[in-house]
């Protein structure tokens, strides 16, 4: 591989991670983001859990090192749109969304977004708060530009305004931007793309519940964030008091065969950290309450966290409510019944927390498609092998960073993140890859060119070419996955997998039959 | 307005003199170009044995669907809510277990019957819905009600997750067209207690009550059924409802098609009203 | 059948994996696969009239404890609401397990309670589980449905159906 570059998709705590370990090993990165800002998912946390950093102060260092890094480019508010295998690499070609802002002339001072007239629901306050249709994601957004929103522009949909072009003292608003496509050419891929949250509109229990005071817990989160759309004080959402009394519900869509089978790993630690949170912010007074199946806060420092829980007066009942009533005063009751003394509680919140599943990212599966690595069936990427090559897709030179693979705390994304950029510089340093050995092989001889084994194969690792006067398949082994349809499909059975050709193979059956 | 023509799977519920029911949903479907079959010469669906025998239930209500294709009909309206509940959960009684599959299947064919041939069961909700997204409401009138709509457990129940409340929703939607308003209150997903009435009459009629009273409770004046199980203990033994929860106060019960009717300008008689044993004059519009 | 190496030291009952394999024969998921989250308890509409809740029957049943069940009073409390069964989040669904037991318990002869006896009765003679009644209306009087101009639908118990019916009852 002489091309030495890494694209790195996605602009979380993964993405950030994964692009300046690359990026200090003197490769090039390219460090690609849909939304307008690098930061993900933990740039919308108030704190993490265990130790309760605040979340953005231990981000925003590295959000500005990945920016600032001479070996990384950044590309915000950026979509792929193609991957094609090319050279000894890939050709990626990526859309650069308009901003209708010139980059290199605004300051982020934010004088447009207090003047715009437009307000928009907030994406990143999960819908609690407002933006501008010109924006900036969050006060700590890397890159410090505005955005304007083209859905919601007044001047983009109807003609009128223009407020902002008028009051830029940077005077870099240019509603004549358009679209740009870039092509890139790159030696290694990691996907650092995130993941999603469960929608509860599919669980009966949730589906016809018109209330404001039940919440996501990343719209907690949100409200927990000092910058927030509550600037840090919680609030019940109807009236905007603050709660007595809160439940959390965990395993909501987790853990169930209706929604998302498989457990959403960080979803106990999470209620647990709130807790502790909201008892910080609404004093001891308050009741908060979790309800859960099983505790599930393992890893370091997580069990004396959920002691320091218990300590700090949290409730914690074993038994899941599946009840929830909205009253006419607007807050909430639920019935859970307590395994442990067999007593059917009524809790009566002013506010409910649900923790719900982690889903995989939006877009996912397309993505997958477009590189031909695999989806597991819980519809996250499926890793080279689960325990020994977390980091690597069974594809040459695309590697996975981060929840895309499954769901993850932190510190195992920066783990998984730093081992993929570490598989990937080390492949595209030593300039040649050690691959397996169950490859396609031609047979030269019974070879006749007529290209089907060419038609068939996904990886585009087997070619017609022409060879000493007539017309050969030849296999790139570096492609090669040793799927096998080639061999299938071959008239002459020139082209086997090594050590899988068809006489083998019936000889192990026959063993297998006796 | 396009002019259906359904075979219908009523019920013994209902045939056996649930006279509101089947005289409103009957004019109804007449006022909206619906052409109903009867299907004769059916047996009950097997809801009320289920208790008794889980095969011998399912094997009743399969029945009804493959004597149903046998007469040429690809697709039954089932518009009582338990016999819809059934038509739907029988097939999956039947994929769980291969060994009643067989049975079934014996027992069918032993009558002419095959059971890979079965009549689809379509729920009176989805009908009504596919009919208001056609314009067929387009001529109601705006009743100006706020009701508490009873979807019934059945209702929510039947077919796949999901479902239910995709019915749920149907029906708010219904209601909306002809100007009622089905607003949450906190006892709406309850239960009525008509599952219960055989093995503990009085704890049914409790959940009956507390129906009702929180109904009330959310100050809303009516009451909206589907399900003739639900009817009878919401309006055949309101009284009894409401003295198994210490008292209350009494609400009209429509049933959906009545209420529906008459925003369709249809007359109280020919819907069956006089047979609703709840005060209906107490119903505000 | 997996050898039984567990007793209940209150009653001294062993655990029966034959009738636990008959009676889960028609869930969606196996008891097996409760993870006691008690969703089903929590939300249960006949949770006052129950002495075992409906997590604690997926529970005694998981474990085969399934003939002090069938003989209870407790199994002809449910509702059938199927509120458990829509939201258990392994597909168990303790209503459905209740109508196991009921099924067992009428097919031993047991006491069951006595509207279902006169159910299955008019079903066999009329092909309907309700006789045909009049209904009482608001004038005072009764009425037929041919009173009020709804057409005859003959509903008929066919002989090869009632057979079959009988069959598949077995003990009932």
């Amino acid at each position: 591989m002489s091309e030495a570059a890494v694209l790195v998709i996605g602009g979380g705590i993964a993405g950030i991670q994964a692009a300046l370990d690359v990026a200090d090993q003197g490769v090039k990165v390219y460090l690609l983001e849909r939304t307008p800002s690098i930061g993900g998912h933990m740039a919308m946390l108030d704190k993490t859990f265990p130790t309760l950093d605040c979340s953005l102060c231990i981000l925003t260092p590295k959000m500005v090192d990945v920016a600032r890094h001479p070996n990384v480019e950044l590309l915000t508010y950026c979509e792929l749109l193609d991957i094609k295998r090319a050279d000894k690499g890939f050709e990626v070609r990526v859309l650069k969304k308009a901003r209708y802002v010139d980059e290199s002339k605004c300051t982020g001072c934010g004088i447009c977004m207090e003047k715009c007239p437009v307000r928009v629901p907030s994406e990143f306050d999960q819908g609690l708060g407002y933006r501008k249709a010109i924006y900036m994601p969050f006060p700590q957004a890397v890159p410090r530009k505005a955005t304007i929103d083209p859905d919601h522009c007044l001047y983009l949909t109807r003609g009128k305004c223009r407020i902002c072009e008028q009051l830029c003292p940077a005077k870099a608003i240019d509603f004549k931007q358009k679209d740009q496509e870039i092509t890139l050419k790159v030696g290694a891929i990691i996907v650092a793309t995130g993941f999603g949250l469960l929608g509860v509109e599919g669980l009966p229990e949730y589906g016809f519940l018109p209330s404001e005071n039940v919440i996501t817990h990343l719209q907690l989160e949100r409200m927990l964030s000092s910058t927030g759309p509550t600037r840090g004080r919680i609030v019940r959402p109807s009236d905007g008091r603050e709660p007595r009394s809160v439940v959390f519900l965990t395993c909501v869509g987790s853990r169930d065969e209706r929604a998302n089978p498989y457990c959403c790993r960080i979803g106990c630690s999470i209620a647990v950290k709130q807790a502790l949170l909201l008892r910080e912010r609404l004093g001891p007074k308050a009741d908060i309450c979790i309800c859960f199946m099983d505790m599930r806060t393992y890893g370091r420092g997580l069990e004396e966290f959920y002691s320091r829980a218990r300590e700090e007066g949290i409730r914690f009942i074993r038994g899941s409510p599946s009840d929830i009533r909205v009253l006419p005063d607007g807050s909430l009751r639920l019935t859970a019944f307590d395994q442990a003394t067999g007593k059917l509680l009524e809790l009566r919140a002013d506010l409910v927390v649900l923790v719900v599943g982690i889903t995989p990212p939006e877009g996912l599966r397309e993505l997958a498609s477009l590189l031909k690595i695999p989806v597991g069936p819980d519809g996250f990427l499926l890793e080279a092998h689960p325990k020994l090559r977390p980091s690597e897709t069974p594809i040459t030179g695309i590697f996975l960073a981060g929840a895309c693979q499954g769901p993850k705390d932190i510190a195992e994304t920066t783990a998984h993140a730093s081992a993929a950029a570490m598989k990937a510089a080390s492949m595209l340093s030593k300039g040649y890859m050690v691959g397996e050995p169950f490859v396609a092989v031609v047979d030269e001889a019974r070879c006749r060119g007529c290209g089907r084994c060419e038609e068939v194969c996904e990886f585009k690792a087997v070619e017609v070419v022409e060879d000493g006067g007539r017309l050969v398949a030849q296999v790139n082994e570096a492609l090669c996955r040793g799927c096998g349809s080639c061999a299938v499909r071959c008239p002459t059975g020139a082209i086997n997998i090594r050590n899988f050709t068809g006489q083998q193979m019936l000889a192990q059956a026959a063993v297998a039959a006796r | 307005m396009a002019i259906r023509r359904l075979g219908v799977f009523w019920g013994c519920r209902i045939l056996s003199g649930d006279l509101a029911f089947e005289l409103s949903t009957r004019a109804v479907l007449r006022a909206l170009g619906v052409e109903v079959v009867d299907l004769g010469g059916q047996m009950c669906c097997g809801e009320p044995i289920r208790s008794l025998s889980i095969p011998a239930s399912c094997y009743l209500s399969m029945r009804v669907l493959a004597s149903s294709a046998s007469e040429g009909f690809q697709e039954i309206l089932v518009p009582c809510s338990k016999g819809y509940y059934m038509m739907r959960w029988a097939p999956e009684i039947l994929n769980r277990s291969p060994e009643l599959r067989k049975r079934v299947e014996e027992a069918l064919a032993s009558e002419g019957f095959d059971i890979e041939r079965l009549a689809r069961p379509l729920a009176l909700v989805d009908l009504l819905h596919d009919l208001l997204r056609e314009g067929a409401f387009a001529e109601a009138g705006e009743l100006g009600m706020s009701v508490a709509v009873h979807p019934g457990c059945y209702l929510l129940r039947a077919g796949g997750q999901g479902e239910g409340m995709e019915r749920l929703r149907k029906l708010r939607d219904l209601l909306k067209a002809v100007g009622v308003e089905a607003p949450y209150y906190a006892g709406i997903m309850d239960c009525c207690g008509g599952s219960l009435d055989v093995s503990r009459m009085d704890s049914a009629l409790a959940l009956a009550g507390s129906k009702i009273k929180s109904a009330s409770e959310a100050g809303l004046s009516c009451l909206v059924v589907l399900c003739p199980s639900c009817f009878e203990m919401l309006d055949g033994r309101q009284e009894e409802a409401l003295a198994a929860i210490g008292g209350g106060e009494p609400l009209p019960v429509l049933y959906l098609s009545q209420i529906l009717g008459l925003a369709l300008g249809l007359g109280q008689d020919e819907l069956g009203m006089k047979f609703n044993r709840s005060p209906l004059e107490k119903i505000k519009t | 059948m997996r050898p039984v190496s567990i007793t209940d030291l209150m009653s001294m009952a062993r655990p029966n994996e034959e009738l636990k394999e008959k009676l889960t024969a028609f869930l969606a998921n196996s008891p097996d696969m409760c993870l006691q989250c008690a969703r089903c308890t929590s939300g249960c509409t006949a949770f006052e009239l129950l002495e075992l809740k409906p997590h604690e029957v997926v529970a005694l049943a998981r474990l085969g404890f399934l003939e002090e069940l069938v003989a209870s009073s407790t199994i002809w409390d449910c509702a059938l609401c199927l509120k458990c069964v829509e939201r258990c989040p392994q597909r168990i669904g303790p209503a459905e397990l209740l109508l196991a037991l009921r099924n067992e318990a009428c097919s031993r002869g047991l006491e069951i309670p006595e509207g279902f006896r006169s159910v299955l009765m008019t079903l066999m003679e009329t092909g309907m589980a309700f006789p045909p009644r009049r209904r009482p209306a608001r004038d005072g009087r009764s009425y037929g449905r041919e009173e009020v101009g709804l057409p005859e639908v003959r509903m008929a118990p066919s002989e090869v159906a009632l057979m079959a019916l009988m069959e598949l009852l077995g003990g009932a």
